[in-house]
Protein backbone atom coordinates (compact mmCIF):
# COMPACT_ATOMS: atom_id res chain seq x y z
CA UNK A 1 0.00 0.00 0.00
CA UNK A 2 1.74 3.15 -0.72
CA UNK A 3 0.35 6.72 0.06
CA UNK A 4 1.38 9.53 -2.41
CA UNK A 5 0.79 12.71 -0.67
CA UNK A 6 0.12 15.77 -3.10
CA UNK A 7 1.03 19.18 -1.98
CA UNK A 8 1.42 22.72 -2.84
CA UNK A 9 -0.13 26.49 -2.14
CA UNK A 10 -3.91 26.65 -3.56
CA UNK A 11 -4.39 26.65 -7.19
CA UNK A 12 -0.81 25.29 -7.68
CA UNK A 13 -2.78 22.38 -9.78
CA UNK A 14 -2.87 19.56 -7.86
CA UNK A 15 -6.28 18.56 -8.73
CA UNK A 16 -5.38 18.24 -12.07
CA UNK A 17 -2.59 16.49 -11.46
CA UNK A 18 -4.15 13.98 -9.36
CA UNK A 19 -6.63 13.62 -12.35
CA UNK A 20 -3.97 12.84 -14.71
CA UNK A 21 -2.09 9.77 -12.30
CA UNK A 22 -5.84 8.47 -10.72
CA UNK A 23 -6.17 7.81 -14.10
CA UNK A 24 -2.46 6.04 -14.69
CA UNK A 25 -3.55 3.94 -12.04
CA UNK A 26 -6.77 3.21 -12.94
CA UNK A 27 -5.46 2.08 -16.46
CA UNK A 28 -2.67 0.32 -15.13
CA UNK A 29 -4.83 -1.90 -13.02
CA UNK A 30 -4.56 -5.04 -13.39
CA UNK A 31 -6.92 -6.87 -10.58
CA UNK A 32 -10.72 -7.06 -10.58
CA UNK A 33 -11.37 -4.91 -7.46
CA UNK A 34 -10.59 -0.90 -7.23
CA UNK A 35 -6.78 -0.09 -6.49
CA UNK A 36 -7.22 3.75 -5.50
CA UNK A 37 -8.97 6.20 -3.21
CA UNK A 38 -8.58 9.46 -3.00
CA UNK A 39 -8.77 11.71 0.17
CA UNK A 40 -9.36 15.36 -0.55
CA UNK A 41 -9.21 18.07 2.21
CA UNK A 42 -10.14 21.21 1.73
CA UNK A 43 -10.77 24.34 3.72
CA UNK A 44 -13.92 25.10 2.71
CA UNK A 45 -16.92 23.75 4.43
CA UNK A 46 -18.14 23.09 0.45
CA UNK A 47 -16.34 20.61 -1.31
CA UNK A 48 -15.20 21.64 -5.28
CA UNK A 49 -12.43 19.63 -6.09
CA UNK A 50 -14.23 16.44 -4.79
CA UNK A 51 -16.70 16.83 -6.72
CA UNK A 52 -14.25 16.96 -9.86
CA UNK A 53 -12.82 14.05 -8.93
CA UNK A 54 -15.92 12.17 -8.78
CA UNK A 55 -17.68 13.14 -11.73
CA UNK A 56 -14.27 11.62 -12.92
CA UNK A 57 -15.58 8.49 -11.58
CA UNK A 58 -13.34 8.02 -8.71
CA UNK A 59 -13.38 6.77 -4.96
CA UNK A 60 -13.24 10.07 -3.21
CA UNK A 61 -13.38 10.42 0.72
CA UNK A 62 -13.83 14.16 1.89
CA UNK A 63 -12.47 15.72 4.62
CA UNK A 64 -14.17 19.53 4.89
CA UNK A 65 -13.59 22.71 6.72
CA UNK A 66 -10.42 22.29 8.41
CA UNK A 67 -6.73 21.29 7.70
CA UNK A 68 -5.20 17.79 8.04
CA UNK A 69 -2.13 19.29 8.94
CA UNK A 70 -3.91 21.28 12.33
CA UNK A 71 -7.69 21.23 13.05
CA UNK A 72 -8.54 18.16 11.01
CA UNK A 73 -5.79 15.49 12.52
CA UNK A 74 -8.04 13.26 14.29
CA UNK A 75 -10.74 13.12 11.45
CA UNK A 76 -7.67 12.10 9.15
CA UNK A 77 -6.26 8.92 11.35
CA UNK A 78 -9.83 7.28 11.18
CA UNK A 79 -10.44 8.14 7.40
CA UNK A 80 -7.02 6.80 7.20
CA UNK A 81 -7.51 3.51 9.03
CA UNK A 82 -10.77 3.30 7.73
CA UNK A 83 -9.58 3.57 3.85
CA UNK A 84 -6.54 1.12 4.83
CA UNK A 85 -9.15 -1.78 5.59
CA UNK A 86 -9.80 -2.23 1.85
CA UNK A 87 -6.18 -2.27 1.16
CA UNK A 88 -6.34 -0.19 -1.28
CA UNK A 89 -2.80 -0.43 -3.71
CA UNK A 90 -2.43 3.48 -3.62
CA UNK A 91 -4.21 5.77 -1.54
CA UNK A 92 -3.97 9.66 -2.97
CA UNK A 93 -4.19 12.56 -0.32
CA UNK A 94 -4.85 16.07 -1.52
CA UNK A 95 -4.53 18.38 1.14
CA UNK A 96 -5.51 21.65 1.63
CA UNK A 97 -3.26 24.16 -0.32
CA UNK A 98 -2.60 25.84 2.98
CA UNK A 99 -1.35 22.30 4.80
CA UNK A 100 2.10 21.91 5.94
CA UNK A 101 3.02 18.31 4.87
CA UNK A 102 5.65 17.90 7.39
CA UNK A 103 2.87 17.42 10.09
CA UNK A 104 0.85 15.32 7.91
CA UNK A 105 3.73 13.10 7.13
CA UNK A 106 4.06 12.86 11.32
CA UNK A 107 0.34 11.86 12.12
CA UNK A 108 0.32 9.45 9.26
CA UNK A 109 3.54 7.76 10.44
CA UNK A 110 2.91 7.59 14.14
CA UNK A 111 -0.87 6.38 13.69
CA UNK A 112 -0.81 4.08 10.31
CA UNK A 113 1.17 1.51 9.21
CA UNK A 114 1.92 2.75 5.44
CA UNK A 115 4.43 0.79 3.97
CA UNK A 116 5.57 3.43 1.73
CA UNK A 117 5.22 7.31 1.38
CA UNK A 118 5.84 9.77 -0.88
CA UNK A 119 5.39 13.48 -1.18
CA UNK A 120 4.89 15.19 -4.39
CA UNK A 121 5.14 18.94 -4.27
CA UNK A 122 3.55 21.27 -7.27
CA UNK A 123 5.33 24.65 -7.42
CA UNK A 124 3.10 27.14 -9.65
CA UNK A 125 5.74 28.55 -11.17
CA UNK A 126 4.43 31.65 -12.84
CA UNK A 127 3.33 32.87 -9.03
CA UNK A 128 6.22 31.68 -7.03
CA UNK A 129 8.39 34.53 -6.85
CA UNK A 130 4.90 36.57 -5.07
CA UNK A 131 4.05 33.26 -2.90
CA UNK A 132 7.82 32.91 -1.33
CA UNK A 133 7.70 36.60 0.06
CA UNK A 134 3.73 36.51 1.36
CA UNK A 135 4.00 33.40 3.02
CA UNK A 136 7.77 32.33 3.17
CA UNK A 137 7.25 29.12 6.06
CA UNK A 138 4.16 27.52 4.35
CA UNK A 139 5.90 26.85 0.69
CA UNK A 140 9.68 26.55 2.21
CA UNK A 141 7.65 23.65 3.88
CA UNK A 142 6.10 22.53 1.09
CA UNK A 143 8.85 21.95 -0.85
CA UNK A 144 11.10 20.84 1.66
CA UNK A 145 8.75 17.57 2.97
CA UNK A 146 9.00 16.41 -0.99
CA UNK A 147 10.51 13.08 -2.75
CA UNK A 148 9.30 15.32 -5.62
CA UNK A 149 8.97 18.23 -7.18
CA UNK A 150 6.62 19.30 -10.27
CA UNK A 151 7.21 22.62 -11.61
CA UNK A 152 4.00 23.13 -12.60
CA UNK A 153 2.30 26.14 -15.18
CA UNK A 154 5.88 26.29 -17.10
CA UNK A 155 3.58 27.43 -19.98
CA UNK A 156 2.76 30.66 -18.31
CA UNK A 157 6.75 31.78 -17.66
CA UNK A 158 9.31 32.11 -19.95
CA UNK A 159 12.14 30.31 -20.21
CA UNK A 160 14.63 32.50 -17.88
CA UNK A 161 11.54 32.62 -15.44
CA UNK A 162 11.65 28.67 -14.94
CA UNK A 163 14.99 28.42 -14.68
CA UNK A 164 15.14 30.89 -11.70
CA UNK A 165 12.45 28.85 -9.91
CA UNK A 166 14.33 25.61 -10.41
CA UNK A 167 17.52 27.28 -8.96
CA UNK A 168 15.50 28.32 -5.90
CA UNK A 169 13.30 25.47 -5.57
CA UNK A 170 17.11 23.45 -5.63
CA UNK A 171 18.14 25.39 -3.26
CA UNK A 172 15.30 24.31 -0.45
CA UNK A 173 15.70 20.76 -1.35
CA UNK A 174 18.53 19.33 -3.02
CA UNK A 175 17.72 16.05 -2.89
CA UNK A 176 14.00 15.23 -4.92
CA UNK A 177 13.96 14.98 -8.38
CA UNK A 178 12.28 17.99 -10.21
CA UNK A 179 9.84 17.80 -13.75
CA UNK A 180 8.94 21.25 -15.37
CA UNK A 181 5.47 21.10 -17.23
CA UNK A 182 2.32 22.25 -17.55
CA UNK A 183 0.15 19.61 -16.33
CA UNK A 184 -3.25 21.35 -17.42
CA UNK A 185 -1.49 20.52 -21.43
CA UNK A 186 0.13 17.17 -20.88
CA UNK A 187 2.38 15.20 -18.20
CA UNK A 188 5.59 14.05 -19.78
CA UNK A 189 5.69 10.32 -20.44
CA UNK A 190 7.45 8.69 -17.45
CA UNK A 191 7.00 10.86 -14.83
CA UNK A 192 4.00 9.07 -12.91
CA UNK A 193 5.82 5.46 -13.54
CA UNK A 194 9.11 6.84 -11.27
CA UNK A 195 6.67 8.48 -8.62
CA UNK A 196 4.58 4.84 -8.87
CA UNK B 1 -28.34 38.36 -18.01
CA UNK B 2 -30.28 38.88 -15.14
CA UNK B 3 -32.08 35.76 -14.89
CA UNK B 4 -31.45 33.89 -12.04
CA UNK B 5 -32.91 33.88 -7.85
CA UNK B 6 -31.15 32.41 -5.42
CA UNK B 7 -33.25 30.11 -3.64
CA UNK B 8 -31.50 28.75 -0.27
CA UNK B 9 -27.83 29.15 0.97
CA UNK B 10 -25.50 27.48 3.34
CA UNK B 11 -22.89 29.83 3.79
CA UNK B 12 -19.65 29.14 6.07
CA UNK B 13 -16.19 31.24 6.73
CA UNK B 14 -13.65 30.65 8.25
CA UNK B 15 -9.84 31.80 8.46
CA UNK B 16 -7.18 29.69 8.99
CA UNK B 17 -3.41 30.89 10.23
CA UNK B 18 -0.04 29.21 9.40
CA UNK B 19 3.39 28.83 11.74
CA UNK B 20 4.06 32.23 11.19
CA UNK B 21 1.44 35.75 10.92
CA UNK B 22 0.86 33.60 7.19
CA UNK B 23 -3.06 33.89 6.74
CA UNK B 24 -5.63 33.59 4.12
CA UNK B 25 -9.65 33.92 4.12
CA UNK B 26 -11.88 31.74 3.51
CA UNK B 27 -15.57 32.15 2.08
CA UNK B 28 -17.24 29.23 1.05
CA UNK B 29 -20.92 28.01 -0.07
CA UNK B 30 -23.64 25.85 -1.78
CA UNK B 31 -26.52 28.12 -3.28
CA UNK B 32 -29.19 26.39 -5.56
CA UNK B 33 -29.79 28.82 -8.29
CA UNK B 34 -33.04 28.94 -9.92
CA UNK B 35 -33.60 30.87 -13.69
CA UNK B 36 -36.84 32.32 -14.68
CA UNK B 37 -35.82 30.86 -18.43
CA UNK B 38 -34.11 28.64 -19.78
CA UNK B 39 -30.53 29.50 -20.04
CA UNK B 40 -27.85 26.87 -22.02
CA UNK B 41 -24.85 25.84 -20.47
CA UNK B 42 -22.67 28.29 -22.76
CA UNK B 43 -23.84 31.20 -21.60
CA UNK B 44 -23.94 30.23 -17.95
CA UNK B 45 -20.20 29.76 -18.58
CA UNK B 46 -19.51 33.31 -19.88
CA UNK B 47 -21.29 35.29 -17.01
CA UNK B 48 -19.31 33.62 -14.52
CA UNK B 49 -16.24 34.25 -16.22
CA UNK B 50 -17.03 37.89 -15.91
CA UNK B 51 -17.72 37.03 -12.19
CA UNK B 52 -14.79 35.65 -11.56
CA UNK B 53 -12.67 38.27 -13.69
CA UNK B 54 -14.41 40.90 -11.79
CA UNK B 55 -14.00 39.26 -8.56
CA UNK B 56 -9.83 39.01 -9.07
CA UNK B 57 -9.48 42.68 -9.90
CA UNK B 58 -11.35 43.84 -7.40
CA UNK B 59 -9.09 42.03 -4.53
CA UNK B 60 -6.48 42.59 -6.67
CA UNK B 61 -6.82 46.55 -6.39
CA UNK B 62 -7.02 46.07 -2.78
CA UNK B 63 -3.41 44.90 -2.32
CA UNK B 64 -4.84 41.33 -1.98
CA UNK B 65 -3.65 38.15 -3.73
CA UNK B 66 -5.96 35.47 -5.19
CA UNK B 67 -5.13 32.04 -3.30
CA UNK B 68 -7.69 30.43 -5.11
CA UNK B 69 -11.19 31.12 -6.52
CA UNK B 70 -13.36 28.22 -7.80
CA UNK B 71 -16.85 27.17 -8.71
CA UNK B 72 -18.48 24.01 -9.48
CA UNK B 73 -21.60 24.11 -11.49
CA UNK B 74 -24.01 21.25 -12.22
CA UNK B 75 -27.28 21.11 -13.91
CA UNK B 76 -30.06 18.80 -13.11
CA UNK B 77 -28.93 16.58 -15.92
CA UNK B 78 -25.89 16.28 -14.18
CA UNK B 79 -23.79 18.33 -16.91
CA UNK B 80 -20.87 20.12 -14.70
CA UNK B 81 -18.97 23.28 -15.26
CA UNK B 82 -15.43 23.44 -13.14
CA UNK B 83 -14.33 27.21 -13.37
CA UNK B 84 -10.83 27.84 -11.38
CA UNK B 85 -8.37 31.03 -11.14
CA UNK B 86 -5.34 32.40 -9.51
CA UNK B 87 -6.06 35.82 -9.78
CA UNK B 88 -5.47 36.59 -14.36
CA UNK B 89 -7.22 33.94 -16.35
CA UNK B 90 -10.04 31.80 -15.60
CA UNK B 91 -9.25 27.91 -16.37
CA UNK B 92 -12.72 26.12 -18.08
CA UNK B 93 -13.34 22.47 -17.62
CA UNK B 94 -16.84 21.11 -18.56
CA UNK B 95 -18.54 17.95 -18.67
CA UNK B 96 -19.42 16.32 -22.42
CA UNK B 97 -22.86 18.06 -22.44
CA UNK B 98 -22.20 21.23 -20.49
CA UNK B 99 -21.89 23.50 -22.98
CA UNK B 100 -25.48 23.20 -24.85
CA UNK B 101 -27.19 22.04 -22.09
CA UNK B 102 -31.03 23.72 -21.43
CA UNK B 103 -31.25 24.33 -17.68
CA UNK B 104 -33.94 26.37 -15.58
CA UNK B 105 -31.78 25.36 -12.49
CA UNK B 106 -28.42 24.66 -11.23
CA UNK B 107 -26.24 23.84 -7.76
CA UNK B 108 -23.44 26.65 -7.00
CA UNK B 109 -20.61 25.63 -5.29
CA UNK B 110 -17.42 28.12 -4.36
CA UNK B 111 -15.01 28.49 -2.73
CA UNK B 112 -12.83 31.83 -2.69
CA UNK B 113 -9.33 31.80 -0.35
CA UNK B 114 -7.99 34.87 -0.50
CA UNK B 115 -4.40 36.63 0.89
CA UNK B 116 -4.34 40.16 2.32
CA UNK B 117 -8.40 40.69 2.25
CA UNK B 118 -10.23 40.99 5.79
CA UNK B 119 -12.71 38.44 5.70
CA UNK B 120 -15.95 40.61 5.90
CA UNK B 121 -14.68 42.10 2.63
CA UNK B 122 -13.91 38.85 1.01
CA UNK B 123 -17.62 37.72 1.77
CA UNK B 124 -19.14 41.07 0.96
CA UNK B 125 -17.40 41.29 -2.52
CA UNK B 126 -18.49 38.06 -3.51
CA UNK B 127 -22.31 38.33 -2.27
CA UNK B 128 -22.23 41.88 -3.98
CA UNK B 129 -20.77 39.99 -7.21
CA UNK B 130 -23.72 37.54 -7.51
CA UNK B 131 -26.01 39.82 -6.36
CA UNK B 132 -25.54 41.94 -9.30
CA UNK B 133 -24.92 39.75 -11.85
CA UNK B 134 -27.63 37.37 -10.82
CA UNK B 135 -30.13 38.89 -9.15
CA UNK B 136 -33.95 38.67 -9.83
Amino acid sequence: MKLILFSGFVGSGKTVLILSLAQKIIEENKKNAPNLVIIENEVGAVGIDDKVLKSGGYDVKNLLEGCICCTLQANLVTTLQEVMKNKPEYIIFEPTGLAYPSNIIETVTRFSKMEEVCVVAVVDVSRFSALIKVTPGLITDQIVAASYIILNKCDLATKEKIQEVHRQVEEINKTAPIYEMAAREMVPDGVWSEIL
Amino acid sequence: MKCMRRLKAKKHTSTLYGKTDEAAAVYSFEKNMVCHKSIIGAELTQQYCVVMEGLCQTWAKRGGMVGHLKLFLESEEKETLWLSSVGEEVTINQSHGWQNSAMTGYTLSMTAIVLLVPKKQLIEDVENSLLMHFKK
